[in-house]
């Protein structure tokens, strides 16, 4: 399901004298099956976008369309429940917005509020927690006996047994310990690849947008100043400190072989592809 | 709910905002006894002048009283309608058959609702000119004397404050889960009541794991940074009380003594 955002702003507490734009005329358009980071500091805007895709936040001006589902400025909007169910929003922090007494309960509640029944929202429950990556005898504890990391991924598994076309996650990751937050992007990696949803992440790791993302969208002030593909983005290290962005740790490891008179193309992403070069240019 | 009016601050300057709390608080106090004195309507005459000249002084929105007020409207109301049917007191004013309305009625709805009225007004406008901190330090010098007989008078104080401090995190916290359940689904406005019942289940069992756990941080947090609670403790702004705030003080207790003087006399 695609994804078009038309000349789209949005201002806080509009005609009041603490109005305060958030966002100023966007336009992006998303396709099928992408896998996006959205990038920029905190207060750029960020979190208002995506919680436009997901209607919780109405456009002041300018429109939004999601499949044939069309939000516009000042036009009262119907189906806003159908296309909630379409766009998964997973907000920072989501272990906070478990409730119920077992996990099977919180995991079939997303669907059971959009219509599926009983039976087929628990069997969702049940596909869905393996998916995350936590075993099947987890359903019956209660959420609140899990740690932080696992009840991110219930959290994220409730989203999921929604069956959402596109998954919107805010800063999935942040407070993860490395190796939780590897296995998490190796998730939506996966949810893009194997089940062909889009995934569009929040972000503030480099080396996450680097390794996981194909497209980098930038934002600043509300605005969208930057967006191209990956291995655009991360082509020098110049682009990212025009953008006050700390280059990751391989984009910095290329400029200082460059110091030493070491090439390496700008295609490389990935260490291995890095090393490779690099024994390339020893060989020769 | 940003237009949630009773006790919030407005962060204005005027002259009433500039008086010592401590002040403010007593005049607060004394004028709420003044209320409850029988004094008849004249009474109440001067003590509503007491309160206008303190609203002018306070430069607030007149509208703001009234949001506040509004509430409680609904509550008079209902208490028009039980003393209309209980109260057999006094002068029938209207029969209709067997039924009629006395004149008691009616003129014991009006001093409940001059009283109630005059005692939103009054702590509406001790809450909006004054700092919460700021009450909170006024509380706890307040309540030093009592410290004598073992009320712990700065814990008390430091309750209300932290409890003032959460308001609007609490307020924020509730608009996130709110968010986060709508878009799993749940629609706190339409839906029957059991969709309803499970929708604020959805957002208070959340809003309640999420304020233990702060509350249990901001407990290690203080006793980290070696909060012992019966432990005096110094502080960073000193209060003196002016001759303005002594001035304020003398006129609340005279318009208590006269109301007192107007029971007995009159």
């Amino acid at each position: 399901m695609p994804i078009e955002i038309i000349n789209l702003s949005h201002e806080y507490n509009a005609k009041t004298p603490l109005a305060k734009v958030a966002l100023c005329d966007i336009n992006v358009k998303i396709s099928d099956g992408e896998m996006i980071a959205l990038i920029g500091e905190t207060g750029s805007g960020k979190s208002t976008l995506v919680q436009h895709l997901n209607a919780l936040l109405l456009p002041t001006e300018g429109k939004i369309q999601i499949g044939d589902q069309i939000i516009e400025a000042n036009v009262k909007s119907h189906g806003l429940k159908q296309l909630r169910k379409k766009v998964g929003l997973v907000f920072q922090f989501p272990e906070y917005q478990l409730f119920e007494e077992t996990i099977l309960k919180d995991i079939a509640f997303g669907p059971k509020n959009f219509g599926v029944s009983a039976e087929e929202a628990e069997q969702k429950a049940r596909e869905m927690i393996k998916i995350v990556g936590l075993d099947e005898n987890y359903l019956e504890k209660s959420p609140f006996e899990c740690s932080g990391g696992e009840r991110r991924r219930i959290a994220i598994a409730g989203i999921l047994a929604m069956g959402p076309d596109i998954l919107v996650l805010d800063e999935p990751t942040a407070g993860l310990d490395p190796k939780g937050a590897k296995d998490m992007m190796d998730l939506f990696k996966r949810i893009n690849e194997d089940f062909h949803k889009t995934v569009l992440i929040v972000s503030h790791d480099m080396e996450q947008v680097m390794t996981y993302c194909q497209r980098v969208i930038v934002m600043n002030h509300g605005k969208i100043i930057e967006d191209c593909n990956v291995h655009e983005f991360f082509q020098s290290s110049d682009l990212l400190k025009q953008l006050h962005i700390n280059p990751p740790a391989l984009l910095q490891f290329k400029d200082l072989c460059k110091e030493k008179g070491i090439e390496i193309s700008k295609d490389a992403l990935s260490i291995e592809e890095c090393v490779r070069e690099i024994l390339k240019g020893v060989k020769r | 709910m940003n237009n949630f009016t009773l006790g919030r601050y407005i962060p204005i300057d005027s002259f009433m905002h500039r008086f010592d709390p401590r002040a403010k608080m007593i005049a607060m106090l004394t004028l709420m006894v003044a209320i409850f004195i029988p004094s008849g309507f004249l009474g109440y005459i001067g003590v509503f002048l007491v309160i206008c000249i303190g609203i002018y002084t306070s430069k607030l929105n007149l509208k703001f009283f009234w949001n506040a007020m509004k509430p409680m409207f609904f509550m008079l109301g209902v208490l028009l309608i039980i003393n209309v049917l209980v109260v057999r007191s006094g002068d029938p004013l209207i029969t209709i058959g067997s039924f009629s309305i006395y004149t008691n009625a009616l003129t014991q709805t009006g001093y409940i609702a001059l009283r109630l009225i005059f005692m939103v007004m009054i702590t509406t406008l001790l809450t909006a000119t004054t700092k919460p901190t700021d009450l909170t330090v006024a509380l706890e010098d307040l309540m030093k004397p009592l410290k004598k007989i073992g009320v712990p008078a700065n814990e008390i104080a430091m309750i209300i404050s932290i409890a003032l401090r959460f308001i609007p995190t609490l307020i924020e916290e509730t608009q996130r889960i709110i968010k986060a359940q709508t878009s799993r689904g749940v629609d706190l406005e339409e839906g029957s009541i059991k969709e309803k019942v499970m929708a604020v289940l959805s957002l208070i069992v959340p809003l309640f794991v999420s304020s233990y756990q702060r509350a249990e941080e901001l407990a290690n947090a203080m006793e980290a940074r070696g909060y012992v609670p019966n432990r005096d403790r110094t502080r960073y702004k000193q209060l003196h009380l002016k001759m303005k705030d002594v001035v304020l003080m003398v006129v609340c207790i005279l318009v208590l003594g006269s109301t007192i003087g107007m029971m007995i006399w009159l």
